[in-house]
């Protein structure tokens, strides 16, 4: 990307910010609110009211359809990249070998060697209802919001990495060097452990995750698992859908369809 | 700074996001501007919190995860 461009890109960026600042103190809108000519954001019904905690009657989760899913398309990634600051979101991280750097989303292809049959899928913290993240953190860092958020607590992260261990999904990721240009919304440093936190600063305002507003064919559905009324609730109900290693019995807040 | 603390709790753990006490607000009013009327960052001894912590020798952590100045903004590379 030219620097012409990304500059572009960041003139857009402000002037999303300074509208959704002009809509203001989270009014409660549900659907798809209209702010102007072709001006859409997609917001999720149940928007919560800034000095309100979060409620564990909700749990947030993601049915992804992995039929929908294209085979080269990252746009996925590259909206998590851009939302929460790392990978090509930053210019951080220049000392880290590709395998030390955070990965929050990444594209997992799978191939069934007896068919040949392959396909790729989106892979990233799948927000258990039993963590094991949770299970072995010495400090309490690593923790779950009552709405079944999974996140790390940077403040009392002491970087042991114990939970990238104890992940199934290798979802975690742990920075290695120093960082200067992180997002206002999603703190992150040097010698603490992250992963994806379900856009929890855009969820607290009503907004879908990055990622599923990102995807092209609206492969990731994001939604209230608890609401029988919701999109995802209906489809979990009415369709088949599965969880990655369901052997496990941790309750999943991420299931996948086609696979 | 207790307060910050507190909030900082609240804000994480049980996603209370008020603006009064929460770190992204102090910018939008305490930003110090270099001589191209970007914001300094907290490298610059006359970022504000810098001010009383340099004072009191007392060294700021926030800064190794938090941004020290407001979205949008690059940081100067003026001379202060």
């Amino acid at each position: 990307m030219s620097k012409s461009m990304q500059d572009d890109a960041h003139a857009e960026d402000q002037v999303d910010n300074y509208r959704r600042k002009l809509l203001g103190g989270g009014a409660a809108l549900a659907g798809a609110a209209t702010l102007g000519p072709g001006v859409f954001f997609t917001r999720i019904a149940s928007a919560k009211p800034d000095d309100q905690a979060a409620s564990s009657e909700v749990r947030w989760g993601f049915l992804i359809d992995t039929n929908k899913c294209a085979d080269n398309c990252t746009d996925c990634v590259t909206a998590c990249e851009k939302e929460n600051g790392w990978g090509s979101g930053s210019a951080d991280e220049q000392h880290s070998r590709a395998d030390q750097k955070a990965q929050w989303i990444r594209k997992v292809t799978v191939r069934d060697n007896r068919t040949q049959h392959s396909m790729t899928l989106p892979m990233m913290c799948q927000h258990c209802a039993e963590p094991p993240c949770v299970d072995v953190c010495p400090t309490g860092a690593s923790m779950k919001r009552p709405d079944g958020i999974v996140l790390v607590d940077k403040h009392i992260c002491i970087g042991c990495r114990y939970c990238m261990m104890a992940c199934p999904y290798k979802a975690r990721s742990f920075v290695h060097e120093d960082l200067e240009h992180q997002k206002s919304y999603a703190p992150r440093g040097k010698g603490t452990v992250e992963s994806c936190n379900l856009c929890v600063h855009r969820v607290d305002r009503g907004e879908i995750p990055a990622c599923a507003e990102a995807c092209p064919e609206k492969a990731i559905l994001f939604g209230n698992l608890n609401d029988a009324n919701s999109e995802i609730a209906k489809r979990l109900a009415s369709e088949a859908s599965t969880e990655i290693r369901g052997d496990l019995r941790l309750n999943l807040g991420v299931r996948y369809q086609g696979i | 700074m207790n307060l910050l603390m507190h909030q900082r709790d609240d804000t994480v753990h049980k996603g209370i996001r008020t603006k009064k006490h929460s770190l992204k607000n102090c910018f939008t009013c305490h930003v110090v501007k270099g001589a191209d009327g970007q914001p300094v960052s907290a490298k610059s001894p006359k970022h504000f919190c810098r001010e009383c912590h340099d004072y009191a020798a007392v060294q700021i952590d926030c800064f190794q995860c938090h941004s020290s100045v407001p979205d949008g903004h690059k940081t100067t590379g003026a001379k202060l």
